[in-house]
């Protein structure tokens, strides 16, 4: 029973793994860009986009927009590169608005860069990454 | 005199009167005793209330009950808030998410080590 109790938490509000046509319409209207692959999804991944959705009726249209968009490329990443992406977002989040600001310049500036310099830049951290793994 | 003597007075009183009950009565109160130990042996003791029965229990299972009982309800409460942590966790993880699916920054951002590396260059060369 304790074992039970000290397994991991699954998120809120999933009671099940429903498939595509079990969903609710506001569940198939925020998931819509997922409807193709939706059945193919292991439950747990169905499981955590139907609590992830909860939080879209909240969000400011902007935001629904940009999320919706997202969420094909999301399902694409790798799990290693969702926790890199997670943790880097948490760290960012915890910036001050003005250096979040400026992130957000650098980042217009690096997408001018020519695509053999962000190249480069790349590798140059892959080759660190292999050379001195980082946490 | 104290409770004890009083007790003891009594007992006394009725285990001398015990002997000048006649033979029909004194088999009526052995029958009676009879039922009552049977129906014990059938139903057990009967508790008026849930604390009654642990305390009778507890009582029952000796010193080893008494150690236990607590430890028990430590693990319980220890397994709880381990539960919560964890809980709490998935639903930060889960906000954390929706959050970062909706940034004004792409995902690609978060992912891209050239932008890492190209960040780290450029304040580099600015010192």
């Amino acid at each position: 029973m304790l074992l039970a109790l000290c397994a991991p938490a699954e998120p809120a509000g999933a009671p099940s793994t429903p498939s595509w046509s079990q969903l609710t319409q506001q569940q198939r209207s925020i998931l819509a860009p997922l409807e193709k692959d939706w059945d193919r999804l292991d439950p747990e991944r169905r499981q955590r986009w139907l609590a992830v959705a909860e939080h879209y009726p909240s969000m400011p249209p902007e935001r629904q927009q940009r999320f919706q968009q997202r969420m094909h490329e999301w399902s694409t990443l790798s799990p290693e590169e969702k926790e890199k992406a997670r943790e880097r977002y948490r760290k960012i989040r915890e910036l001050p608005p003005e250096k979040r600001k400026e992130l957000h310049q650098r980042w217009q500036e690096y997408q001018q860069l020519p695509e053999e310099q962000r190249r480069e830049f790349r590798e140059r951290r892959n080759k660190r990454g292999k050379d001195q793994p980082t946490n | 005199m104290n409770e004890n003597d009083l007790a003891r007075r009594i007992v006394g009183r009725l285990d001398r009167r015990l002997g000048d009950l006649s033979a029909p009565v004194a088999e009526r109160l052995a029958a009676a005793r009879r039922t009552a130990i049977e129906r014990y042996r059938t139903r057990g003791p009967q508790h008026a209330t849930a604390w009654e029965w642990l305390r009778d229990w507890v009582t029952a299972h000796g010193v080893a009950t008494r150690v236990a009982v607590p430890v028990v309800f430590v693990a319980v409460v220890a397994a709880g808030v381990v539960y919560w942590h964890q809980t709490d966790r998935g639903h930060e993880a889960v906000e954390l998410e929706a959050a970062l699916l909706s940034d004004e920054l792409p995902i690609y951002a978060y992912t891209d080590p050239g932008f890492d590396a190209w960040l780290q260059h450029t304040s580099e060369r600015q010192r």
